[in-house]
């Protein structure tokens, strides 16, 4: 279990901010540090609508096609503006995430980011199938770049993990991991998240002040108790003072600066319910607000953004689809108006991600965009549903991460591993990895896709 | 502590009854249930949350003439007694001296934030930080349990007085103990089984106990699923949040009468729930009734059978509404096909039973004009096997069969005990069936019977330093 450093007391919390704002000559021009967004949906896709076509759209474009050489099909159709700031990835495998226990949802999931078998134990059945397994085995790779970015930043949160709709508590719903057998939950309450990021209250100097000296006290119990416990108590307990310290070091941290492109959203629309079916497309609008800007007034460099979960049996009815896209994923290719259904949601999704990309797009950081500076990875559980392969996942990636890689293209990587996708993204973010997760499945980055 | 013990445990340790809980994330999920000790972590979303609630109950709880009644004197004369009897309540034991003096110094923190405030305004924020801090302590939030080392048995302790006191109002209350329990345990009266005994009986006559008891079914029924279930509009327009909402309170109406009005048997309770509306409703598909949900669920949360997986290249998919036939006969190919039948025997033949409710639970005599068929059968399953027509004589089989009672004792261990059982537990379960049966079956006997096990009132000595 990591730890973070947490600075002590209220004491000399002013010191040393480089954020005061008369010191940034032209907030229009200032250059922007790199972030990196998981954008997850679940379920998949269906390829023979993914993959790209060869103009005139008789044939699907060959791997290594340029932006200009190919059109997009149904699916990433809503993305054809941004052609030249996609890598469109297809041929990337988890064989991870056919070691250890699990469903193949629960495997799917939990491997995404982590790539280290699940725990095992008996916490929770398989959904589809006999077996019982624990948590995610490892600490996935947002937080080992979030943990990073914190060491040499003072930004205001290591991550953000974000919600939409997400229905569940379980190890199938969770893409997140502190470590092994401690799981992130995703925020689904745009409301929540302006008040964590956004909203501060005017004399929150005091209130942080008091803050301090509460957190203090408490982190001195977590820390008196948990010596005097052993094993799975004391990791708990470790785990729970890390969060405390991680939520005490936030005090310190530079306030938000509203200028240029940083601008505080608003909530006020928000739907009631935040899980209301019907309520989706607007929940998530909100969420990919919040999270744009919080990226934009660069609150944090780390975040996730979560759509529903593998099991969820949620409707779209705003697409006039009311089968439960869990029950959908399974119908197979003889059947076309399902298959018809499935491409709908996916589009739609594409959609999405095309609106929070481009959000980040518009914001100039210096002749380049934040989008640029950026690495919006979308990423799924499995490839197919009927098959549950964890094959062949699709990924498309936005943004260079500040030129590291070299987009513009469609690549079928042939089989590349998903944790050589991710020492990519960490080295990407300046953090450099050789390997992450089971290293039998991890050689290193693939320089196919850097710049 | 999950969502509903902290608004509970802070309702009655201050009288806070706005549920501030309701700020929290939701609990992660073991074994069916939210409150499974080894699955729950706290994540800095969680921990940040922990911190603005306690605030706020801070300060609604020092508001105008509040302060004076929890203090009990409008100055700082009355703190060391403050925080010594305010603080047994909240972390549930004595104060340790150490404790308290930090508490007092925390408190002189608070007090000294606004020199020139007035005397009474000073008080008030030294008692309000003091607050705040007692509720994101572990002490408060956790249930940390020692034993008594010089009660060892069989490389066991016994549960001190206090640490019995909070199993006890947590097990059976889902809060915290009341005056009684703290002076039983003050007093020396919870030592022996016969002691908690006692005490258990005298709890089950509090209210709190029922709201325990719809904590607990609702969620090993599912029927919070309610919430977010969806069903066509085209075939349902009737189906909306109004009508949620009342399904949802005649069944929770439902349960409190038969475990707190009638004999609190299992039979009583079995007839009436396989009808409710609300477990119909979620047991089946969007557009119609669903007899292999509503098997399945048959199995798995009343037998306690685990069901085999389909195989990986199925495909998984309802027959499609077929205006000829009627649901049962949609279903034919997994009578017909022996490489279905093999397990869909399992789940159809009793979803059957169910087939006069339709997706939203309403009663038909008919399907697309076509008589309902709802005989059905039981396989696999000891001492219930055969025939049966309808869903009464279905609950009927299954309060005679041991399997469901086994399987409610187990649901109510995991509950209860807030784990799931391991293979030091099967004298445990032993010793609960056959409290169980002796009883008659009544659930109410169950829950004392639960007190007066050795995983209830011993526990394995902390192992520091293990890695």
């Amino acid at each position: 279990m990591k730890r973070r450093r947490f600075l002590q007391g209220a004491a000399g919390v002013m010191v040393g901010l480089p954020f005061l704002s008369s010191l940034v000559p032209d907030a229009e021009a200032a250059p922007g540090p790199k972030r990196i967004i998981f954008f997850f949906t679940p379920l998949g896709t269906v390829k023979k609508k993914w993959w790209p076509l060869l103009p005139g759209g008789a044939e699907f474009a060959p791997s290594g096609s340029t932006h200009d050489a190919y059109i997009m099909n149904e699916i990433l159709e809503p993305l054809s503006g941004k052609k030249d700031k996609l890598l469109i990835l297809d041929g990337v495998d988890m064989p991870s995430a056919y070691e250890g226990p699990g469903d193949a949802h629960q495997l799917g999931i939990g491997h995404a980011l982590t790539g280290v078998p699940l725990l095992e134990g008996d916490l929770f059945q398989y959904g589809c199938g006999m077996g019982t397994v624990g948590w995610g085995g490892g600490q996935s790779i947002d937080q080992r770049i979030a943990e990073h970015v914190l060491s040499t930043d003072l930004v205001s949160f290591g991550s953000l993990e974000l919600g939409v709709q997400v229905d569940g508590d379980t190890v199938s719903h969770r893409i997140n991991y502190e470590g092994p057998g401690f799981p992130i939950q995703p925020d689904n309450d745009p409301r929540s998240v302006f008040d964590r990021v956004f909203n501060h209250p005017p004399d929150f100097g005091a209130l942080k002040v008091e803050r301090g000296h509460v957190l203090d006290f408490v982190m001195d119990d977590y820390a008196r108790l948990r010596s005097r416990l052993g094993g799975d108590d004391r990791y708990k307990l470790d785990g729970h003072l890390a969060s405390v310290e991680a939520v005490a070091k936030r005090l310190d941290a530079p306030p938000i600066v509203y200028e240029g492109a940083c601008q505080m959203p608003d909530v006020s629309g928000a739907p009631d319910d935040h899980m209301e079916n019907e309520d989706m497309p607007a929940i998530g609008q909100l969420q990919m607000d919040l999270l744009s800007m919080a990226v934009t007034c660069k609150a944090t460099r780390v975040a996730t953004l979560q759509w529903r979960d593998c099991f969820s049996n949620k409707t779209f009815p705003w697409l006039g689809i009311f089968d439960g896209h869990h029950q959908l994923s399974h119908t197979n290719e003889s059947s076309a108006s399902d298959q018809a259904k499935l491409t709908t949601i996916y589009r739609w999704y594409a959609e999405q991600f095309a609106y929070f990309i481009g959000k980040l797009d518009a914001v100039d950081e210096g002749g380049v965009s934040a989008l640029d500076n950026s690495l919006v990875v979308w990423c799924t559980d499995i490839a197919h549903g009927q098959s549950h392969a964890r094959l062949k996942m699709p990924y498309v990636i936005a943004g260079t991460g500040g030129g590291y890689l070299k987009t513009g293209r469609y690549l079928d990587l042939g089989g590349e591993s998903h944790l050589n996708l991710l020492v990519t993204l960490a080295n990407a973010m300046g953090l450099p990895l050789t390997s992450f997760g089971m290293p039998e499945f991890c050689s290193g980055e693939i320089a196919a896709i850097k710049a | 502590m999950t969502r509903f013990e902290y608004d509970n445990t802070v309702r009655d340790l201050l009288g806070d009854d706005t549920h501030p809980a309701s700020a929290l994330p939701p609990e992660e999920e073991a074994l069916g249930f939210n409150n499974q000790a080894s699955a729950l972590v706290v994540s800095e979303l969680l921990a940040e949350k922990y911190l603005t609630v306690a605030e706020d109950i801070a300060r609604r709880a020092v508001e105008g003439d509040k302060l004076l009644a929890l203090l009990g004197c409008d100055n700082g004369d009355c703190i060391d007694s403050f925080l010594a009897s305010f603080g047994k309540r909240a972390w549930r034991r004595p104060l340790a001296a150490d404790e308290l003096e930090r508490l007092a110094a925390l408190y002189q923190t608070g007090h000294d934030l606004d020199p020139n405030a007035a005397d009474l305004e000073r008080v008030r924020d030294g008692v309000r930080l003091v607050l705040s801090a007692f509720l994101q302590s572990p002490h408060f939030l956790y249930r940390p349990e020692f034993g008594l080392p010089e009660t060892e048995r069989e490389g066991a302790y016994q549960l001190g007085p206090y640490e019995i006191a909070s199993r006890l109002s947590y097990m059976l209350w889902n809060s915290m103990p009341d005056a009684e329990l703290f002076a039983a345990a003050d007093e020396g009266r919870l030592g022996t089984k016969e002691d908690v005994a006692r005490e258990a009986r005298r709890m089950l006559t509090d209210a709190r106990v029922r709201s325990m008891a719809l904590n607990f079914h609702e969620q090993w029924l599912k029927l919070s699923r309610l919430k977010t279930v969806t069903k066509d509009p085209a075939v349902y327009p009737m189906f909306d949040a109004a009508l949620k909402h009342q399904m949802r309170s005649d069944t929770l109406l439902f349960m409190d009468e038969v475990l707190f009005f009638g004999s609190g048997t299992v039979d009583e309770m079995l007839g009436g729930l396989l009808t409710q509306a609300s477990w119909l409703t979620v047991n089946a598909s969007t557009n119609g009734s669903n007899p292999v949900t509503r098997g399945k669920f048959v199995r798995e949360q009343l037998l306690c059978q685990i069901l085999l997986p389909p195989p990986a290249e199925m495909e998984i998919k309802p027959p499609p509404v077929d205006p000829t036939k009627t649901t049962r006969e949609r279903f034919a190919q997994h009578r017909d096909d022996p490489a279905c039948s093999v397990c869909h025997q399992l789940t159809d033949l009793i979803g059957y039973g169910f087939e006069h409710y339709d997706g939203i639970g309403q009663w038909r005599d008919t399907e697309n004009g076509l008589p309902i068929d709802a005989t059905g059968e039981i396989v696999d399953a000891k001492g219930i096997e055969g025939p049966f027509d309808g869903v009464t004589e279905l609950a009927d089989k299954l309060a005679q069969s041991p399997q469901v009672r086994d399987c409610v004792v187990l649901q109510w261990f995991r509950f209860g005990y807030g784990r799931g059982e391991i293979e030091e537990d099967e004298a445990n379960i032993d010793d609960l069936r056959a409290a169980f049966s002796d009883a008659g079956f009544d659930v109410r006997e169950l829950l004392v019977a639960l007190t007066q096990t050795d995983a209830f009132l011993y526990r394995k000595p902390v192992e520091e330093d293990s890695p």
